[in-house]
């Protein structure tokens, strides 16, 4: 092989990336000591850029003059041509020019600035806006510098961002780059960042109104509403600073950090994973259709979302054990008799070391928290309650009134709780029916022990559709409990 | 943005798709990794928008932003101090001094749509497939039902062939 042809080949191997640390330091060598074989390289490497600007279809040539020179040289022979003939060219060239203008003036138009991230999967509901446009993003779009990404309330999407690597974007939420070259803005919702680890090996910066989280090739979820930022880390460590107070915290993995705008930054252990709802397919009562969608809208939109959490929901029909892996908490939603137990039986829920709420009393025995018996363990009633708090001092309790609230209006479902449970809140008279009750890690149950910490929380079908502040926060303060225990 | 300042980025855009080919190449020469030399790339036309006030309506655009890639490459291959396919700074500014003096690039960019004409057509789409964003050579010579090695062959030849041409279109034309 000639010098040059090695040359060559080392210099493909360069462009190809199947450089051995041998090879590239023979390159070095050769490269150091060469203008010639300089030349050769430089050539090598602009033209293999050449031809991906021209295989990215991206290139956009400035006028090539010497071409316009030449067609206006070649003009002037048309002199041969009769009469009609140029006639008919002018009028060609006039038209010519006129299309020419129109496409300069939609090029001109157009938005050339830097694209910052490709989108890849979308669900309907997401909207790419900027330049006071707005259009359904479809997979394969490029979000460019002066455009934002909107993801409306059922929707979802997952991105691109250049750079840093994937961005699965939840409900409700708005991304966008932010002023310079590594920095994007959340500036409502949420998204799970996953670091490309070949890629973002320098820090980017994520903003939210609240907050900014320095990364590099950390894993996290971090969401914005209703003034709070929540920063959920998986792996690694992610420096989180207060905008408003510019108190800052290295926030590690396992970890919930909270920043709202007048409070210093909250610190919290948390569960890794993310949120798996049950809810019934197509339930006998309408009412639990209902509730079964507005629990897991809410919650997902409304309630784990903005704490941080990637929530997925399952049918009692399609779940398997599984879905169960890489889980912070698990919700079991309402059901008919019948249609939930097989799927906790199925997928073994009773074992798992996963904290779970189930709000479902006939889903209590199956979980090992109450007495199989109905009417004994569990049971139901009709007419509507207050409920009474009997440990107010419960986490779960926090800022609850006591007594005397009418979360119970039509239905009363309850559970008795046995072992070592917590009896947290009953139907008011009736401490012995328990429509709020929790065991933590270990302590013991009707017939195991806990493996992970479990709530029992009984919500009144009738009643979600109209919910109020205090019974969500119920139900956000049961899910905070849950995942704030530390794993072994 | 105001109307002067809508003419400012006109003008920028202008100028910066002329020569993105070019600066482009220039930080390839300089970052093994083509996913590297991209996101470099981006973070040098973000910088380039911000400085183009600064930019100096007599001096050639292609010298200025090539200037100041040089500035982002080294800053990038700084943060990648333990990256082993890494040229050594004294070499990295020999490189990026004559990249940046050499203006004979321009036409050799002019000629490289004519010799992609002059391919044959399969070689043609096969470029095209090649430089596809997101398609691997293996999953491409899988497809093919060839080896990787084989097409990165195929892959080196035609990118020689093109050279030749490119360099002939050049000489033709009286500018090497």
């Amino acid at each position: 092989m000639s010098d040059r042809a090695a040359l060559l080949e080392l210099i493909r191997r360069y462009v190809d990336e199947a450089l051995s640390e041998a090879e590239f330091q023979q390159l070095q060598d050769q490269l150091r000591g060469d203008s010639e074989s300089r030349r050769l390289f430089r050539d090598y490497l602009e033209l293999d850029a050449a031809i991906e600007s021209w295989s990215d279809g991206v290139q956009m040539e400035a006028p090539d003059h010497e071409a316009m020179i030449a067609s206006s040289s070649s003009r002037s022979s048309s002199a041969r041509y009769p009469a009609s003939m140029k006639r008919a060219f002018r009028v060609l060239s006039t038209l010519a020019c006129g299309v020419c203008l129109i496409f300069f003036a939609i090029w001109v138009a157009s938005d050339h600035s830097p694209v910052w991230a490709t989108v890849s999967e979308v669900t309907q509901g997401v909207m790419i806006e900027g330049n006071g446009e707005s259009r359904r993003a479809q997979p394969g779009d490029q979000l460019r510098a002066s455009e934002s990404i909107a993801v409306t309330e059922d929707a979802s999407a997952r991105i691109t961002v250049m750079g840093l690597g994937s961005a699965t974007l939840g409900p409700q939420t708005r991304l966008q780059r932010s002023g310079n070259g590594r920095s994007i803005e959340l500036a409502n919702g949420f998204a799970r960042i996953t670091p490309d680890q070949q890629k973002a090996s320098r820090p980017w910066r994520i903003r939210t109104p609240q907050a900014e989280a320095t990364v590099t090739t950390t894993e996290f979820n971090i969401a914005s509403a209703e003034g709070r930022t929540a920063l959920r880390v998986s792996e690694g460590s992610v420096h989180l600073t207060s905008r408003r107070s510019g108190a800052a915290e290295d926030v590690g993995a396992g970890t919930l950090a909270v920043v709202e705008s007048n409070s210093p930054i909250v610190v919290a252990p948390c569960r890794r994973g993310s949120a798996l709802i049950i809810v019934s397919p197509k339930p006998p009562h309408a009412i639990w259709n209902e509730f079964n969608q507005i629990i897991s809208e809410r919650l997902l939109n409304a309630r784990l979302w903005q704490m941080g959490f990637r929530v997925d929901v399952k049918t009692f029909d399609d779940v398997q054990k599984s879905d169960l892996e890489d889980r912070a908490i698990v919700i079991v939603s309402l059901f008919d008799d019948g249609v939930g137990e097989p799927a906790i039986d199925r997928i073994e829920l009773a074992k798992a070391d996963i904290p779970v709420i189930c709000l479902e009393p006939e889903g209590f025995p199956h979980l090992g928290m109450t007495l199989p018996l109905e009417g004994v363990g569990f049971g139901f009633g009709r007419g509507g309650s207050t409920v009474e708090f009997a440990d107010i001092g419960h986490p779960i309790a926090a800022g609850q009134p006591n007594p005397g609230n009418d979360l119970l209006r039509a239905t009363t479902g309850w559970g008795r709780p046995e072992g070592e449970g917590t009896l947290i809140a009953h139907l008011a008279g009736q401490p012995q029916h328990a429509v709020l009750f929790v065991y933590d890690r270990n302590q013991l149950m009707a017939d195991l022990r806990a493996p992970a910490r479990r709530v029992a929380l009984f919500l009144d079908p009738y009643r979600v559709d109209k919910p109020r502040p205090e019974e969500w926060r119920l139900l956000e303060e049961a899910v905070k409990w849950c995942v704030a225990e530390e794993q072994p | 943005m105001t109307a002067g300042r809508y003419d400012r980025h006109d003008e920028f855009l202008r100028r910066f798709t002329a020569h993105q080919t070019a600066i482009y190449g220039f930080v390839r020469s300089m970052v093994s990794r083509r996913e590297d030399a991209r996101e470099v790339m981006q973070e040098v036309a973000v910088v380039l928008w911000a400085k183009f006030d600064e930019f100096d309506e007599s001096k050639k655009f292609r010298r200025w932003a090539c200037g100041v890639a040089k500035f982002e490459v080294l800053s990038f291959l700084r943060d990648r101090a333990r990256d082993r396919l890494r040229f050594d700074e004294s070499l990295l500014s020999v490189l990026a001094e004559e990249a940046i003096a050499d203006d004979s690039g321009d036409s050799r960019r002019g000629a490289l749509d004519g010799c992609l004409e002059k391919l044959a057509p399969e070689s043609r789409q096969l470029v095209l497939n090649a430089y596809s964003p997101g398609v691997s050579i293996h999953s491409l010579a899988i497809a093919r039902g060839q080896s990787a090695m084989s097409l990165y062959k195929v892959l080196h030849r035609i990118r020689l062939m093109l050279l030749e041409c490119i360099e002939r279109s050049a000489v033709a034309k009286g500018t090497t």
